[in-house]
């Protein structure tokens, strides 16, 4: 195998492991050849558990043999953001003051991906607790972009995004407090959904802010993501928020059919009040010409209030809830933290009661208003990212803040929002094309994600990678 | 007049209150950032009535009527 050789989807892998004309053991051998040869370079992991995930392997080999077959994710090689409990295995939050901790319970989502056959390949690079990065003052370095090594990977679950890109896992798992999933999903030239809120677990994934934190599958395409919702969504009673609604079929919903869709483009957000570069104003074009191709109706979505006010109501929330969970060990042993979660995560001090719940009231009224701007269409479209990825070493503590991303409004309205590959810069750095749906219609977004990416060449296309010196 | 969003002493009242303890420069890094918590605590505050409710508030499970 060589590290430039096109890596297998899960869609793929899962033909060839199910008609055993693969087998799960040369998947993971492959993918831990991969990590050996390119981690080095890209940082993608915390901790690679090598024998755990060949002797998963070899019992996913047997169980099939033997006509035990689970289903797609069966054999599948995936990794989990280094904030997802894991039974017996350090969950370390990418931080100092956490990387001696061992959970003795799996997240419930890494258990339903167990139940599911999959096999954990290892613990995944995020910024510090799901906020503090891109950062250089942690015990573990910061994941790279696939596309160019010098460049941000995006985040927080930037481990997650490399890893897929490279091939070095075929699925993996973010989490989405405003953004998480989806922004290094645009960065790194894949897929990633946020799906609703309460439709995956929150259980065993360490908290950011409560009632904004969305747990969520990446992958290479939206078919594998639908694979990966598949074996995740449903109700569990250990998580308070957890939604009781029927889970549909996702991969059944991939008709490739997206005529009559009705499709609201979100202009305001990227072209006046945060404009976006040229180069990704015309990938969301050219993206609008593509759906308009395939028989969507796309016309531009009624005015919502301004992307100022989702930011401020999500920041204040999500900044308060974080601060109020770290109070004890920011006050205590701040120097266990780094700096950008450090300072990020303050900021929620300074914020009072009073400027919470006001946060609060406006978070109904911002959702009744984009519910309403979506009473006459399935989904609403744009940008995932203003603009390719910088220089790693040039993240600063409040960039998110002073040139947002165009995602944090989906997480306080709790909306279900996929981002797919949709074009690259000309330096080939990838962009994100964010498409929103319906609370619980995460079929239509896949439907629609994956429609798009068949019609375009965009994901044919796969990082040149760099090897590790010898 | 001071372009500052929060003067020094003040901001060193909300570190003390907070239970913070930080690093000079870390501090001036903070109280830069304030402008920011000022901005988007008044982007909350759009006018509303008395009765416009958070969205936190919860029914509690209950049998049907």
């Amino acid at each position: 195998m060589q590290p430039n050789e096109t890596p297998l989807t899960i869609a793929e892998a899962a033909k060839l492991i199910e008609t055993r004309r693969l087998s799960p053991v040369e998947l993971m051998e492959d993918c831990l050849r991969r990590i050996e040869l390119l981690d080095g370079r890209y940082n993608a992991f915390i901790c690679v558990l090598k024998d755990a995930a060949l002797a998963g392997a070899r019992v996913a080999e047997a169980e099939i043999a033997a006509g035990n077959y689970r289903g797609p994710m069966h054999g599948i090689p995936i990794g989990l953001k280094d904030i997802y409990e894991t039974a017996g295995i350090a969950t370390t939050g990418h931080s100092k003051l956490t990387a001696d901790h061992v959970p003795d319970a799996d997240a419930t989502t890494a258990a339903m991906l167990t139940a599911a056959g999959a096999i954990n390949v290892g613990k995944l690079a995020t910024w510090e607790f799901a906020i503090g990065g891109p950062s250089f003052d942690l015990p573990w370095p910061p994941a790279r972009n696939p596309w160019d090594a010098n460049m941000c990977p995006g985040g927080s679950s930037s481990g997650t995004g490399t890893a897929v890109a490279t091939g070095m896992i075929l699925g993996g798992m973010g989490s989405d407090t405003g953004g998480s999933i989806r922004f290094p999903a645009a960065r790194c030239g894949i897929a990633g959904i946020k799906p609703t809120y309460g439709r995956i677990s929150r259980a065993g994934v360490m908290p950011l802010a409560f009632s904004l934190d969305h747990a969520g599958p990446m992958a290479w395409n939206s078919e594998d993501c639908a694979i990966m919702m598949q074996a995740l969504a449903g109700y569990d009673p250990r998580d308070p928020a957890s939604a009781k609604v029927a889970v549909p079929d996702y991969r059944a919903a991939l008709t490739g059919d997206v005529k009559g869709l009705r499709i609201g483009v979100l202009r305001s957000f990227y072209e006046t009040e945060s404009p976006a570069d040229d180069d990704v104003v015309a990938s969301m074009e050219q993206s609008i010409r593509v759906l308009r191709e395939l028989g969507a109706e796309v016309t531009e979505l009624p005015a919502i209030p301004p992307m100022r006010d989702y930011l401020a109501a999500c920041t204040v929330i999500s900044r308060s809830e974080a601060y109020a969970i770290h109070e004890a060990t920011l006050k205590a042993t701040p120097e266990l933290y780094g700096k950008f979660a450090r300072e990020r995560m303050m900021m929620g001090a300074f914020f009072t009661a009073a400027d919470y719940v006001q946060a609060l009231r406006r978070r109904r009224e911002l959702v009744a208003a984009f519910a309403g701007a979506m009473t006459e269409f399935d989904l609403a479209i744009l940008p995932t990212i203003p603009a390719a990825a910088p220089e790693i070493e040039s993240g600063s503590t409040h960039s998110m803040l002073e040139r947002p991303i165009y995602t944090q409004a989906f997480n306080l309205t709790g909306s279900p929002a996929i981002s797919v590959c949709n074009g690259f810069s000309a330096a080939g750095l990838p962009f994100g094309l964010q498409m929103v749906g319906k609370p619980f219609d995460e079929a239509t977004v896949l439907r629609a994600g994956d429609a798009f990416e068949r019609a375009t060449a965009h994901r044919s296309m796969r990082p040149e990678l760099a090897l590790v010196a010898a | 007049m001071s372009d500052e969003a929060i003067s020094k002493e003040s901001f060193a009242v909300l570190l003390d209150r907070a239970g913070l303890t930080v690093p000079e420069a870390e501090a001036e890094e903070l109280r830069a950032a304030y402008f920011y918590v000022k901005e988007m605590a008044a982007r909350v505050r759009t006018p509303r009535g008395r009765e416009a409710e958070p969205a936190h508030i919860f029914a509690l499970p209950h049998p049907e009527v």
